[in-house]
C-alpha cells in the first residue's frame, strides 16, 4: 500500500511538470507576434530627430561631390553616428551581483573634442616632431640605414602618441562628472522599441501603428516612430535597466553590497564547499552516520533551496520596488524562464535532501545496531 | 521503553562479576554494560541463551516489564 502511495506522488509530480511544459510549448507556438502581416514603418532619419537613432549618413550627403570626398564625409559622419549609438547602448563600468549591480557612466561619453588633445603640450610637441619628419622625410630615404632609423623614430613617436592619447582619455574619464546607476538585469524590449539619449534625457522610440492597407492577397501595416521620455537608462546589449541615483547613495549602496557580497561569498563557500569536505573527512575516518553529517546535509539542501528561490524571485522583487520608474515597454523575462534556468539547482537541493534522509536512516540503523546486545 | 534488565540482581545471586560473565558469554564489557544499565534497544536470542545458560536462569529472571510510572521512578526520569 505504501509503495503504491509513493509511486502515486511521483506520478502526480511528473504529470504536473509535463503539463507545465506542454503549456509552455502551446503558449510559445501559439503566439504569432506583432507582424503577422507585412509592415512598413517610416523612419525619422534626420540627424537631430530621435537623437540620430535612425540617421543614415549615406542618404543625407549629396552624392554629386567627388567619390573620395563623399566617402570621407560619410565615414566621418558614420563614426560620429556610431559613437552616439555606442552612448545609447552603454551601461558604463561597474559591478554586477546577478539581478542587480551598480555602474557609472562618464557624462561626457562619446567623441573627445580635438581641442582637448591640441591643448596638451606633449601632444603638441609630438605633432611638431611629426610635422618636421613629414617635411624632411625625403632626406631620410638616402640609404637603408637611414630608412631603418627613420622607421624606428616614427614608431617611437607613434607609440608615445598613443600612450599620451590614452592618458588624456583616462584623465578626462577620472576627472569628469559621472552619472551613477543601480543596474537591474534581465529586461527585454520588443525589437521595434529603441532607447536613446538626447540632451541628457532618456527616451524610448516606439512604433505607433497608423493604418492597415488591405490588398487582395495580403495587407500592410503602416506605422511611424514616436518617442517618450523615461526616467531610466536602458542598455540593449546587456539587457539592463539603469536607474539613476545620487553619488552618495551610490557609494553607500555599493559599499554595503560589497560587504554583503563577501559575507555571502564566505557563507556559501563554507556551506557548499566546506561542509562537503568536512563530510568526506568524517566518512574517511569511519564516522559517516553521525548527527553532524545529517545536519550538514540538511543545511546544504536548505541553503541551496533558499538561494535558488531568491535567485529566481530577486528580479521580480526589484522590479516591484522600482515599478514606478521602469517603463512598461521594458519587461522582465517570463517567470518560467527563471524556473527552467535554475531547475538544476532545485534538483541538487532535492538530491542533498534525499542524501540527508538516507544518512538519517543510516544513523538510526547504526544506533540500533550499537544498542543491540 | 519500560523494560528493566535485572542482570545485576542475577549476577549478585550467582556471586559473579560482569567481567566474569563477559568472558564466559564472549560479549564485550561495553555491550554488557549497555544491557545492565537498561539502555539496550534489543537483545538477540543467542545472547539471551548464552546468559541464561551461564547464570542458570530463565529470560524472565533477567527481563522485567514495568508500568511507565514505576519505570520512570526507577530510572529517575
Amino acid at each position: 500500500m505504501r509503495k503504491y502511495r509513493i509511486s502515486l506522488i511521483a506520478t502526480i509530480i511528473a504529470v504536473a511538470i509535463t503539463s507545465f511544459f506542454i503549456y509552455l510549448r502551446i503558449s510559445i507556438t501559439g503566439s504569432t507576434g506583432p507582424f503577422s502581416m507585412d509592415w512598413s514603418i517610416s523612419l525619422p532619419d534626420e540627424d537631430t530627430a530621435f537623437g540620430g537613432l535612425f540617421y543614415d549618413p549615406e542618404i543625407s550627403i549629396n552624392d554629386t561631390i567627388p567619390h573620395y570626398e563623399y566617402r570621407s564625409k560619410v565615414d566621418s559622419l558614420k563614426r560620429i553616428s556610431d559613437e552616439k549609438q555606442l552612448s545609447n547602448k552603454s551601461f558604463g563600468s561597474g559591478i554586477s551581483y546577478g539581478a542587480f549591480g551598480f555602474s557609472f557612466i562618464n557624462k561626457e561619453w562619446g567623441i573627445v573634442p580635438d581641442s582637448i588633445f591640441k591643448k596638451d603640450p606633449m601632444i603638441k610637441l609630438m605633432d611638431d616632431s611629426l610635422n618636421t619628419i613629414n617635411k624632411k622625410w625625403a632626406l631620410y630615404y638616402n640609404n637603408s640605414d637611414s630608412i631603418r632609423k627613420f622607421k624606428e623614430m616614427l614608431g617611437e613617436i607613434m607609440w608615445r602618441y598613443n600612450v599620451r592619447n590614452n592618458e588624456i582619455l583616462h584623465e578626462r574619464d577620472s576627472k569628469g562628472q559621472k552619472l551613477y546607476y543601480i543596474s537591474l538585469s534581465g529586461y527585454n524590449a520588443d525589437h521595434d522599441i529603441k532607447f536613446f539619449v538626447q540632451n541628457e534625457k532618456y527616451n524610448l522610440a516606439y512604433v505607433k501603428w497608423d493604418s492597415v492597407i488591405k490588398r487582395k492577397f495580403d495587407s500592410t501595416q503602416v506605422g511611424h516612430y514616436e518617442r517618450k521620455q523615461i526616467p531610466v537608462r536602458y542598455s540593449t546589449d546587456e539587457k539592463k535597466v539603469l536607474i539613476p541615483i545620487s553619488n552618495k547613495k551610490y557609494i553607500f549602496l555599493n559599499s554595503l553590497s560589497t560587504i554583503l557580497y563577501y559575507v555571502f561569498l564566505f557563507s556559501m563557500t563554507f556551506i557548499l564547499f566546506g561542509l562537503p569536505v568536512q563530510i568526506l573527512i568524517d566518512i574517511s575516518r569511519g564516522k559517516a552516520f553521525t548527527k553532524n553529517n545529517i545536519n550538514r546535509f540538511k543545511v546544504m539542501a536548505l541553503v541551496l533551496l533558499v538561494y535558488t528561490v531568491l535567485k529566481i524571485l530577486a528580479p521580480y522583487i526589484l522590479n516591484f520596488i522600482y515599478r514606478k520608474q521602469i517603463p512598461d515597454e521594458l519587461q522582465l523575462e517570463p517567470f518560467h524562464y527563471g524556473v527552467i534556468n535554475n531547475l538544476y539547482l532545485f534538483l541538487i537541493a532535492i538530491a542533498l535532501f534525499i542524501i540527508g534522509k538516507a544518512f538519517q536512516k543510516g544513523y538510526n540503523l547504526q544506533e540500533e545496531e550499537e544498542l543491540t546486545v | 521503553m519500560p523494560i528493566v534488565v535485572n542482570l545485576d540482581v542475577m549476577l549478585a545471586k550467582r556471586k559473579m562479576t560482569l567481567t566474569g560473565l563477559s568472558e564466559k558469554v564472549n560479549i564485550t564489557m561495553g555491550k554488557l554494560s549497555v544491557l545492565k544499565s537498561s539502555k539496550a534497544r534489543a537483545i538477540r536470542f543467542t545472547t539471551l541463551d548464552e546468559i541464561c545458560k551461564v547464570l542458570e536462569c530463565q529470560p524472565g529472571d533477567i527481563l522485567e516489564h514495568m508500568n511507565e510510572k514505576d519505570y520512570k521512578k526507577l530510572m529517575g526520569l
